[in-house]
């Protein structure tokens, strides 16, 4: 019985980086999985160096692609090669002819940005990094975050910041306080990596700002660095990365195989949340209530009811009201009659308007219902509160005049 | 008048636990319907396929939810009409003897039991006792969906802890073959949608998932086989069998099927993980079969937990 050939493999990553780590720790468990031969080929310090790479005599290569100068070098490589890398918004961003296995920026942005909302959040912003050809799956975060932005009808608040270096550090961290700063509270941050949201942790501990009562933070990578370097524990997704390596040498041993993989592509989406202190904005808060609340926020002056609020939260009406009795002394219909009177009080308070229009507006069966919930609830009429307004801010122009 | 002959209305069972989740079985097919469970943030969705209305599972061109019988490739539906019971902690169903020809010759007595706990672990206890040589290997064909039908299954992370499982060749032969080097090396976590894009004839054989693999020797109690979970909801499902084999079905088949949502379901909206006899055997060729003898008693549990991943 012949001994299995033995193929020379390159990997060109950068080992002193978590996620290469685990991609490498991926292609490893591949091999010892299915007892392939491959001598490896690394940097005896991990990190990545490409000279001679062109003139290297190996049978392939898995090799990062987020660094431009490798997909540059290795473009004309003759032996088999697979490429990893971020996924683009644009297909036309791919690399060209070369199996390429991408960790889903889309999806990972996604799962940070609705982890923020099911903890409660309504406003939410991204910290960012500094253009640069070595980060471009910075920008495809960008690109998701404003596309989830769009998609749900809200301002994109994105803030890249300065690259950290010892001279620029206190500027650099006034910026970032100042930017937190200037956000509407409570906010939901979502940071491009680990060691972006470390930093905003270390700003909001500077500037006083509660986490996660104020700013409620997650980041990306799940680096246990990162984590350790936090007072506040860390939120973060875990990227797919174990499973990158593993799809990489699979692809990669297919090629040594004879089989030809030019346009293979393969997303990986993140495998999970490590969600901690950081964003747990609402931790004490019964769930249900809590579900029911977020419902009632969005839908209550489109005339929901309690049952169609229970259906949503997926319990029973009657164990619904008392969830809210006992958390929060009143009724589910309660709390939307309050956000239907404080959706029409804003509006009065812009000026003159059709009462029955407000009413409607506001999700009010009829203007006399909203006439008499405003009866009941603040003493008077829909009309002279309005006025009651209007000659208050009167009284007040008076007296800055 | 012979009353017992009238088709009685089948009637749905549900069981509850401590932990506000809901487990409805119907009498239809002795179908696991619907199964309540919470999120990561407390929010409840039905984790399972199936139909608007309960009468649509008298027919169950889908298998969604019903007892089956795994004799080949394809589940098999058992028998339509079972009678049951709700008592403490569960519900058993049974099949009439007037029922129980449907169910395959030479059965005497076939029962299942559904058993919820509070830790979220719903046990499915098959009984059968045959009197005559009969052909049994029973499984439900429960179809999930972790993040509620939100999105496919294709994020779910897999674990299967198996070696080995079949491969499908030409003609339907079964071939005992190795997980290593294949998509269906899930004995460590992986994406299923990641999965069947690997490059592998097997997938391309079934249109994704459709294989049974070998989870280790049969026992008396159950022991985990599989566990799964979905990053988004954080939700988590743990399997246990007292059987050899595991039958993964990524839901290749389930584009159009009608079921509850607004919308016919689409390919891998929902997942199987049905435990049952595994015909792997040591030498690799498929066993006789899963045949049992007069006055023999056929006795399988699965449990399938439902909880958050940590």
């Amino acid at each position: 019985m012949s001994m299995p050939k033995t193929r020379r493999i390159a990997l060109l990553f950068n080992g002193n980086k978590i996620f290469d780590r685990e991609v490498i720790t991926g292609i490893a468990d591949y091999l010892s999985s299915t007892r392939t031969h491959w001598d490896l080929f690394l940097e005896e310090d991990f990190r990545l160096r490409l000279s001679g790479i062109e003139d290297w005599q190996g049978d392939g290569i898995i090799a990062d692609f987020d660094d431009p100068t490798v997909a540059a070098t290795l473009a004309n490589a003759r032996v088999p090669l697979v490429a990893t890398g971020g996924s683009y918004e644009d297909p036309a961003d791919y690399p060209a002819s070369v199996p390429y296995v991408a960790t889903d920026n889309f999806k990972i942005i996604k799962l940070a940005y609705e982890h923020l909302i099911e903890a409660g959040l309504r406003s939410f912003a991204l910290f960012s990094l500094p253009e640069a050809r070595e980060n471009r799956w910075a920008q495809e975060r960008e690109k998701a975050f404003m596309a989830l932005m769009r998609r749900d009808r809200m301002e994109p608040a994105v803030f890249r910041g300065q690259s950290t270096r010892a001279h620029t550090w206190d500027e650099a961290v006034r910026e970032q306080i100042a930017w937190l700063h200037s956000l509407p509270k409570p906010v939901g941050i979502v940071a491009v990596t680990d060691a972006r949201a470390r930093q905003l942790l270390q700003a909001c501990t500077l500037a006083g700002i509660a986490v996660p009562e104020q700013v409620a933070i997650i980041g990306i990578d799940n680096d246990p660095l990162a984590r350790i370097l936090t007072r506040i524990p860390m939120s973060s997704v875990i990227q797919g990365a174990q499973e990158m390596g593993r799809t990489a040498a699979h692809l990669l041993d297919q090629m040594l195989h004879g089989v030809r993989l030019p346009n293979t592509r393969i997303l990986v989406p993140p495998s999970g949340i490590n969600v901690l202190a950081s964003s747990k904005h609402e931790p004490a808060k019964n769930p249900h209530v809590m579900r029911a609340r977020h419902f009632i926020r969005q839908y209550a002056c489109q005339g929901i009811k309690t049952d169609q609020v229970a259906g949503y939260v997926g319990i029973s009406r009657s164990s619904l009201e008392s969830h809210f009795r006992q958390e929060l002394g009143y009724s589910v219909h309660d709390e939307i009659l309050r956000l239907r009177l404080n959706a029409a009080v804003a509006i009065l308070k812009q000026g003159d308007c059709h009462l029955a229009e407000v009413a409607l507006k506001c999700g009010f069966t009829s203007s006399q219902y909203m006439h008499s919930v405003f009866k009941r609830e603040l003493g008077c009429s829909p009309r002279s509160y309005q006025e009651r307004l209007r000659s208050s801010s009167d009284a007040q122009e008076a007296t800055i005049g | 008048m012979k009353m017992e002959s009238w088709p009685l209305p089948a009637r749905l069972f549900t069981l509850r636990n401590r932990r506000d989740m809901r487990v409805s079985i119907s009498e239809h097919g002795a179908a696991l319907v619907s199964w309540w469970a919470p999120d990561r943030y407390g929010r409840m969705a039905d984790v399972l396929l199936g139909y608007q209305d309960d009468s649509e599972y008298a027919d169950n061109n889908a298998c969604l939810g019903a007892v089956v019988q795994r004799a080949g490739g394809a589940p098999r539906l058992h028998a339509p009409s079972w009678r049951g019971e709700l008592d403490v902690g569960g519900a058993g169903l049974r099949l009439r003897p007037a029922d129980l020809h449907g169910a395959g010759p030479g059965l005497a007595e076939l029962e299942v039991r559904y058993d919820l706990d509070d830790e979220g672990c719903l046990s499915v206890t098959y009984h059968a006792v045959a009197d005559s040589p009969a052909l049994v290997n029973l499984s439900t064909h429960a179809c999930f969906n972790l993040n509620g039908g939100q999105a496919d299954v294709g994020d779910h992370m897999l674990q299967i802890d198996a070696d080995r499982f079949l491969a499908i060749d030409a003609g339907g032969a079964l071939r005992d073959t190795e997980v290593s080097g294949t998509p269906f090396d899930f004995r460590r976590p992986a994406p299923i949608g990641p999965r069947l894009n690997w490059p592998h004839e097997q997938i391309g054989v079934a249109g994704g998932f459709d294989h049974a693999y070998h989870v280790g020797a049969g026992s008396g109690i159950p022991r985990p086989v599989a566990t799964i979970h979905d990053p988004g909801s954080g939700r988590r499902l743990q399997v246990s069998t007292t059987e050899a084999g595991l039958h993964f079905y990524s839901g290749n088949r389930l584009a159009g099927v009608a079921g509850r949502g607004a919308a016919p379901y689409a390919r891998h909206a929902g997942f199987c993980l049905e435990a049952g006899a595994s015909r792997v055997q040591r030498d690799g060729a498929r066993a006789a079969g899963l045949l049992l003898g007069p006055r023999e008693v056929y006795r399988h549990t699965t449990v399938y937990r439902v909880s958050l991943q940590p």
